[in-house]
């Protein structure tokens, strides 16, 4: 497996009061395509800044993150954002006054990545393949349930044929069926589309679905052990 | 292109912040419109008032100069007229049409004649009716001998200035032509009493000895080619002093040239004093600049031109105060309206700060993010101003309208007085100068800078807030807005 995204010696950290915290202590790491992650950790621990960073929703504060070889800086945050990575935040954050449908055809015009010609059809598709059905993919988004509200951030992130998707408690808000929908979906893009997914998670039912579990504690990430096999 | 999308989808959405912010600009466009138009209205109504005056520049004595430095001794009753600084000969009123603004001139001379066969209009309270024929007379207006039966007043257009200041009205027949006015063809207009008096009908010849200093009496036989009506009033205080030849009702109207045809030379025509030389200029517009041009030309000492100016400037102040008024009010709204588009716009954009967040997260350019805004409030900006396109032009008429018949009301008149000789006065009907009827029509080219103005007010007022929030990095947006 070829290393997709690299960590080099990551530092993050914030004043609170008097003191300096930190969070990420030059931290490395190597994320390879093709392989699905969860990272673990206590509420507090980093594993969201360190989402962010990855991400490129923030800048670091010392170390160097490359992406297939080039760095962020070299790349360019917002053009990296655009077309080599997706994120799906926990409050799924969709753009409230476009439907289902839009908010996937609004990232599938964003991004610069080759797409089919018939855009709204693929979005469509996709939406489909993720339980939303026409009538619901022309709703506002907001009269969807959280469920389908994530199912539209997923497919929203899937839309842009990105190599990289990084997810903050995807499942967080959703019950058990399709809390274990959308982790075979996670898992089945790291398999089949050679996809890296990379999950910040609390849950140890969806870190056990992972290829690698890693842990961040004290500001660095340990790898626990592999992926066990999902069987749902 | 989807932020047009987008911001299409945004004001469907928001459709009450849709047309709360529409209602906003349409009021503060309606109030600048309002005062563009009482603008525009105050500019056509000064250039109105200005063509309403006319565009006809009098040259003529300045009597109350003459009559002080009379009354001071300065001159005495011996001077040689032709030699008094700035007194109208004809020769000074060629000197003011060497203008591209002059499009006519009409030279009003008068002189007297006597006839042995013409009946005069008398009237019986006056006993100066006169058929003496004493030689030694002048062509000089203002200072008339009491030796005639008749006057002549001379023109030199087709429509003597005394018709067209509405002094006399054509009844019968008809003006002279361009060509008889040049070739001093002895042609007359009658009044209507002298010629009841005499039996003369349009088309009848006159034959009559016109008495002109320095040479002999000769005949000359005019031709009747138009009989008019006068309008000119003679009061009786003033009636009893007047010599016939004065009355109106004796007054004949011939070409200026006729002097030539009666053997005058250019130098003797360019001695003759005009009691009036009525320059008519090719646009009303143009008296300002006509003035200035023809300033100190002439010493004006025994002279004025006139255009009016009095009146002008009655009738123009009151209107150019409300002009300079609306143009405050036009600059006070558009700075307030500015700054309250620029706050709300602000506000706007501040309760957006996560969707600006979520489209930077996922890749979308601030670029594109600040213009879907820019697009969202102009598409507001361009509904709201056409409408008030309308609505605005028809308040600034109704304002434009009551507010000019506030300011220009007593109407103010212009009293003709004609000078008749012997200090008498003939007061002819008052002229009133009507305020001007203005209909308020926005030049293209202001609506042009209106839109472009607001527009760009609009712009600035998204630009800076939607580029204050994005110079945040994503995570900071979503996580102070999550």
């Amino acid at each position: 497996m070829t290393t997709l995204l690299s960590l080099e010696n990551l530092n993050y950290g914030y004043i609170d009061g008097s003191k300096r915290r930190v969070i990420l202590d030059d931290l490395s790491y190597d994320f390879k395509a093709g392989t699905f992650y969860t990272i673990l950790g206590p509420s507090g621990s980093g594993k969201t800044t360190l989402l962010s960073l990855m991400g490129a929703l923030e800048k670091t504060q010392g170390g160097t993150i490359r992406f297939d070889g080039k760095s962020l800086d070299d790349i360019g945050y917002s053009t990296y954002r655009r077309n080599h990575q997706a994120i799906v935040f926990q409050q799924f954050n969709l753009i409230p006054y476009l439907n289902a449908h839009q908010n996937v055809l609004n990232v599938m015009h964003i991004t610069e990545n080759d797409l089919p010609e018939d855009k709204s059809g693929t979005a469509m598709k996709l939406l489909e393949r993720f339980g939303i059905v026409e009538s619901k993919a022309k709703r506002p988004v907001s009269t969807l349930s959280g469920g389908e509200q994530q199912r539209v951030a997923i497919a929203r992130a899937l839309a842009t044929n990105v190599k990289l998707i990084l997810a903050d408690e995807p499942t967080g808000n959703l019950d058990t069926a399709t809390q274990k929908e959308i982790v075979r979906i996670f898992k089945s893009l790291a398999d089949t589309h050679g996809v890296c997914v990379i999950i910040v998670t609390h849950s140890d039912e969806v870190a056990k679905t992972s290829d690698v579990q890693l842990r961040l504690k004290d500001g660095k990430l340990i790898e626990q052990s592999k992926g066990a096999t999902y069987a749902g | 292109m989807y932020f047009l999308t987008r911001a299409v989808a945004y004001l469907k959405k928001q459709k009450s912040k849709t047309i709360l912010l529409s209602v906003l600009f349409f009021l503060i466009a309606n109030i600048v419109l309002a005062g563009l138009s009482i603008q525009k209205a105050t500019e056509t109504a000064t250039v109105l008032t200005r063509q309403e005056i006319g565009a006809d520049v009098v040259y003529t004595v300045n009597s109350s100069q003459l009559n002080t430095d009379y009354r001071n001794g300065l001159i005495d009753a011996t001077v040689d007229k032709t030699t008094l600084p700035g007194i109208p000969l004809v020769s000074n009123a060629n000197l003011l049409l060497n203008s591209e603004y002059v499009s006519s001139v009409d030279y009003v001379a008068s002189y007297e004649a006597t006839s042995e066969t013409l009946t005069p209009y008398t009237v019986t309270v006056t006993a100066t009716t006169s058929t003496s024929s004493s030689g030694g007379s002048k062509i000089i207006l203002g200072t008339y001998e009491d030796n005639g039966d008749i006057s002549f007043r001379t023109f030199s257009r087709p429509e003597p200035s005394d018709f067209s200041d509405e002094l006399a009205v054509l009844a019968e027949g008809r003006f002279a032509t361009q060509d008889e006015i040049d070739q001093g063809a002895p042609v007359v207009l009658i009044e209507q009493t002298l010629a009841d008096l005499n039996g003369w009908i349009v088309g009848d010849t006159m034959t009559v000895y016109p008495t002109t200093d320095g040479y002999e009496q000769v005949a000359m036989t005019y031709e009747i080619i138009g009989i008019y009506t006068t309008q000119e009033v003679v009061d009786d205080r003033t009636l009893s002093s007047t010599p016939s030849s004065l009355l109106a009702q004796n007054r004949l109207y011939t070409p200026f040239n006729t002097l030539v045809t009666m053997g005058l030379s250019t130098e003797e025509i360019d001695q003759i004093i005009l009691s009036k030389a009525v320059i008519t200029l090719d646009d009303p517009i143009h008296v300002t600049d006509y003035m200035a041009a023809i300033e100190g030309l002439i010493p004006l000492t025994y002279g004025t031109i006139d255009a009016n100016d009095d009146v002008y400037e009655t009738l123009a102040g009151p209107i150019e105060t409300l002009g300079d008024l609306s143009s405050v009010m036009v600059w006070i709204v558009v700075i307030a309206g500015a700054l309250i588009l620029s706050l709300i716009t602000a506000l706007t954009i501040n309760q957006r700060k996560n969707e600006i967040g979520i489209l930077l997260a996922i890749g979308e350019s601030k670029a594109k993010i600040v213009t879907q805004f820019i697009v969202e409030t102009v598409l507001i900006a361009v509904m709201a101003f056409t409408l008030s396109v309308f609505s605005g032009i028809q308040i600034g008429q109704t304002i434009s309208t009551q507010t000019l018949d506030v300011f220009l009301t007593p109407e103010p008149t212009v009293e003709t007085v004609v000078p008749q000789g012997k200090g008498s006065k003939v007061t002819v009907p008052t002229e009133t100068i009507d305020a001007p009827e203005v209909d308020v029509k926005l030049d293209p080219l202001v609506l042009i800078q209106f839109f472009g103005a607001g527009l760009l007010v609009a712009m600035i007022s998204v630009a800076i807030p939607a580029l204050y929030v994005t110079r945040f990095n994503p995570k900071q947006i979503l996580t102070n807005n999550g």
